[in-house]
């Protein structure tokens, strides 16, 4: 399998108001092949979101690349100008986001919506005239309605007809994250980047879209990226999961085999506070993500470790393999320890 | 359509308010207009006289009841200066303010919105610093102050502009059509006439539309950073929305709808900016109607014009309520 | 933070290390400190404060604040003994401008203060009891709303004989509606916060939430509105005098002074620039204040 996409070494991070360099990520490492999904796991903050952010290439003004390169078939993007990076969005990568209710602009139609990007996706502006004659083409006008309607039934939803012609309001949690995805998909985008869908919507609704993109997804042999805090979704859906710790990555590795025989002691308590249908009682890791402003050197995970020992504030355990098949993890105890999940 | 009827019954109601509130404060108040209009000269029988005429020696609700129904009928009294009729005056009047107030608010919005938009697009760049500092100023200045430096510059300086009134006393307006000199010279294909016309209204209408354009400039860019920071736009943008598609069409649409919630205090602006204006500039509306009024205390005349002026700042209210719910499809559905 | 029962590691450090604490008044400090254009407004404000207080001390000639005449130095333009030139019967304009700015600050401080002992309470009343009164209290504010403030004010001073007491009165009248809408609305928020559902369940009175949990609350929003609101008021005073509807000659209030040079234009410039600069200044001065006060306070919460 090629190599779709390469993230090496990435470190991104921002001066705050009072001047002090705040590092968001450090050091992160991953790789995408054709046709496969991996999961991104680890706890809100731990800077999942701000990497796929980067991947697109819409991270916020304030941040700013420090180091690293993310190569996608080959190019490294860090060093497109604009037009060519939005060229890639659309038929390269495109974002299934988080909040369904809230990322669709409420004022214009769904179908005014897929109209634009449909006629426009990937330009970098669009001039008047340009603007008006699609609208103004019956027959143009006619195949992009066509079009839009078709990619709503493919996500499967009811009556697209009709609702290509409703307001974002007029639609439900589920239905929304579904005309996001057919949105997602329009450009037929190797890799897809899922945001958490679904965390804002019922445990049912967030299975169908999760089944409902998996599916999608293996039909047309795209890649995904599948952002998410929830282990048990992502031992579902991914082939590898990389998990996040305060900007780094800490474990990464087949999905199987990372959560089955882990090496970090953050993904073995991350599958132990995993709530299970047992008599067992809640297991949390305690304490809460370190101040990212406050890092020194050694392993940022170590005050919330129960197998932390002297050795670990020295100096930041590299991400090592523990294993032929790819698992590695960033912990000097990785291969001494015996976690259990 | 129940949201408008509700809106027009909210009207109603302020409308009711609002003639009952001048009503009381113009009887309620000390100082005895009859006296102010005669002067101090006038003899006791001459007071009498006109206070029957008025009808101030009635009963308060008779009085009220007089005031509404003439309102109804179109009648709003005669005035004490000019003794014509003040509704006459006032339809003599209008066109030229409608005018102003159009061009105003024309000019206001078209140097406005684009400002509001470049300055939050380049944020904290050398632009928004620029348009600010202009913003700024536009809403601290005082407008009477820049009504007469813009005229000393312009026009007894300069000599672009000429300082006084809509027309040259010896030129002949153009047939009427819609009241507007603007409009109805070119009508007439008289493109002479428009220009001349036009150098009349430049400047009254720069000096007014500069604290709304100031206004509008301000807002529309807390809008577009407001706007900017929602999760649409990261999606439209991580998804291949055409950059000046997303600011002008999808962000622009929404930041525009916070932006008109302010446009009944726009409203406000003009009418009272068009007091001072129309005064400084000569020009001949229902402003300056109304500060002679005010400065000769012509009684009828101050009910009056504050009556149909707040009637007409209400009523562009309602209809900018409508028009806002008409834009924003949440409103209309009932949505959040 | 859930606790294991075999904790051997000190508890509180599970966090890891924390950036210290600041103390909220040097964050204040600190933030105004920074913004270079708020610590412009607060000079401007500052020392328009202190010439309108000390003006009949500082001022070169203090008496032609009032109707003295000097013929000999009518219509003099700028120069070392008259920094702004003097007036049509020779009075020293920039004393008169110094005195004005008493008035102005005089006009904006009675108002501003009538306007928010009247508007304040009417609007948390009609936020917190709401119901009928509610109802009541805003249509009448919605009234009051209805007519443009200058219109507003300008009839109410022609009707009643335009003197100083009379525009504090006239525009008072006009602003307390701002203040009774600024109350209602943020009362309205506030109701719905927990720490009044605690005083309510707690059995305090209704006058004792309202004025003691919710009002509170109110002051910073209060402090940014009534910071900005000194300038929209001395420039709806100013605009009065200019009309002659407002303060009346020879009170040298800035509106008038403009107005008076107005008959002098072109000639005698310094007439109608300097007032109607001071004017300008000041009112900048307390919209940068209100702005930076505006940062300030917003970012605290």
């Amino acid at each position: 399998m090629s190599t779709l996409l390469e993230v090496e070494d990435l470190d991104i991070g921002f001066r705050d108001a009072d001047g002090v360099e705040v590092t968001l990520l450090s050091g992160i490492s991953l790789s995408l092949a054709r046709g496969e999904i991996i999961a991104l796991v680890g706890e809100s903050g731990c800077g999942k979101s701000v990497t796929s952010k980067a991947v697109l290439g819409v991270l916020a003004d304030n941040l700013s690349v420090r180091g690293g390169a993310i190569r996608f078939e080959g190019r490294d993007l860090l060093e497109l100008d604009e037009a060519a990076y939005q060229a890639l969005r659309g038929p390269a990568f495109t974002l299934v986001p988080q909040h369904p209710l809230s990322s669709l602009n409420p004022v214009f139609t769904v179908g005014e919506q897929f109209f634009d990007l449909i006629a426009f996706q990937g330009r970098t502006r669009v001039g008047a005239i340009e603007y008006w004659r699609p609208r103004l083409n019956r027959a143009r006008r006619h195949a992009i309605r066509e079009r839009t309607i078709e990619a709503l039934r493919e996500v499967s939803l009811p009556s697209p007809e009709e609702l290509v012609d409703r307001y974002p309001l007029q639609l439900s949690g589920g239905q929304s994250q579904r005309v996001l995805i057919a949105m997602a998909l329009l450009g037929d985008p190797k890799i897809v980047i899922a945001d958490e869908p679904g965390t804002a919507l019922d445990v049912t609704i967030e299975a169908q879209i999760n089944d409902l993109l998996l599916e999608r997804v293996h039909a047309r042999n795209t890649s995904m990226i599948y952002i998410t805090h929830d282990l048990g979704i992502a031992s579902q859906l991914a082939d590898r999961v990389y998990v996040m710790y305060a900007g780094r990555v800490v474990e990464d590795g087949p999905t199987g085999r990372v959560f089955a025989a882990p090496r970090h002691p953050y993904t073995a308590g991350l599958l132990k506070a995993v709530p299970k249908v047992t008599d067992e009682p809640f297991a949390g890791i305690r304490g809460t993500l370190p101040d990212p402003k406050a890092v020194d050197a050694g392993c940022a995970f170590r005050w919330r470790c129960p197998h932390a020992v002297d050795a670990c504030a020295g100096s930041l355990p590299p991400l090592d393999q523990v294993a032929d098949d790819g698992h590695r993890a960033a912990c000097i105890r990785a291969r001494e320890l015996e976690l259990s999940s | 359509m129940r949201f408008v009827l509700r809106r027009i019954a909210e009207l109603a109601v302020v409308m009711f308010g609002l003639s009952v509130l001048i009503f009381v404060i113009s009887r309620v108040l000390p100082g005895d207009p009859v006296r102010f209009a005669l002067g101090p000269q006038a003899t006791e029988e001459q007071i009498a006289q006109l206070s029957r005429e008025m009808g101030l020696d009635q009963p308060m609700v008779v009085q009220y009841w007089r005031l509404i129904k003439g309102l109804f009928q179109g009648d709003l009294g005669v005035s004490l200066t000019t003794f014509r009729p003040i509704a006459g005056d006032l339809l003599t009047f209008l066109p030229a303010s409608l005018e102003l107030a159009f061009v105003g608010m024309a000019l206001a919005i078209v140097v406005g919105v684009p400002l509001g938009v470049m300055t939050a697009v380049h944020r904290n760049k050398g632009r928004d610093f620029v348009g600010r500092a202009l913003a700024f100023s536009g809403v601290a200045l005082p407008v009477f102050w820049f009504a007469l430096l813009v005229q000393m510059l312009f026009s007894f300086e300069m000599r672009i502009f000429p300082p006084l009134g809509r027309i040259d006393a010896d030129v002949a307006p153009p047939p009427s059509v819609t009241g507007s000199f603007l409009i109805d010279s070119l009508l007439a294909l008289d493109f002479g006439l428009f220009l001349h016309l036009l150098s009349f209204v430049v400047l009254p209408a720069i000096v007014l539309a500069a604290s709304p354009m100031a206004m509008i400039l301000r807002l529309l860019r807390a809008s577009m950073l407001d706007e900017m920071g929602k999760d649409y736009v990261l999606t439209a943008r991580a998804n291949g929305m055409p950059r000046n598609l997303l600011i002008y069409k999808y962000m622009l649409r929404n930041a525009f709808s916070a932006t008109l919630t302010i446009i009944g205090l726009l409203f406000g602006f003009f009418i009272g900016g068009a007091f001072i204006v129309e005064t400084v500039f000569s020009w001949p509306g229902i402003g300056r109607y109304g500060v002679r009024a005010l400065q000769f205390k012509d009684f009828n005349a101050i009910i009056a014009v504050t009556l149909v002026v707040g009637m007409a700042y209400a009523a562009a209210n309602t209809l900018v309520t409508v028009l806002y719910g008409w834009l924003d499809p949440r409103l209309r559905l009932g949505g959040r | 933070m859930a606790d294991d029962a075999n904790v051997t590691i000190a508890s509180g450090l599970e966090d890891g290390p924390v950036s210290k604490a600041v103390p909220t008044w040097r964050i204040a400090l600190e933030t105004l400190r920074k913004s270079p254009l708020s610590m412009i407004g607060l000079f401007i404000v500052v020392a328009v404060i202190f010439i309108a207080i000390f003006a009949p001390w500082i001022a070169p000639f203090p008496d032609d604040a009032g109707a003295t005449v000097n013929f000999a130095e009518r219509l003099q333009p700028p120069s070392w003994k008259h920094w702004f030139g003097t007036d049509i019967v020779g009075r020293d304009v920039l004393s008169r401008v110094m005195v004005g700015a008493r008035i102005s600050l005089m006009i904006a401080f009675f108002v501003i203060v009538l306007a928010v002992l009247i508007g304040v309470p009417i609007g948390i009343i009609a936020a917190y009891w709401g119901g009928w009164l509610g109802n009541v209290l805003m249509r009448i504010n919605e009234v009051f709303l209805a007519i443009p403030s200058l219109v507003f004010v300008l009839a109410v001073a022609a009707l009643l004989g335009p003197s100083l007491p009379v525009v504090i009165a006239a525009i008072s009248l006009a602003w307390w509606t701002w203040f009774a809408r600024l109350a209602y609305g943020e009362a309205l928020h506030l109701k719905e916060e927990q720490f009044v559902e605690a005083a309510r369940v707690s059995g305090a009175s209704g006058l004792r939430i309202a004025f003691g949990e919710i009002l509170p609350n109110l002051t910073s929003v209060l402090i940014v509105k009534i910071t900005l609101d000194i300038g929209y008021v001395i420039l709806l005073g100013a605009a009065l005098g200019f009309l002659g509807l407002g303060v009346q000659p020879p009170d040298p209030e800035w509106g008038i002074m403009v107005a008076e040079g107005r008959d002098q234009l072109p000639n005698a410039w310094w007439l109608t620039t300097f007032p109607g600069l001071a004017i300008f200044l000041t009112v900048i001065g307390f919209n940068l204040l209100g702005d930076g006060l505006n940062d300030l306070l917003g970012a605290r919460q």
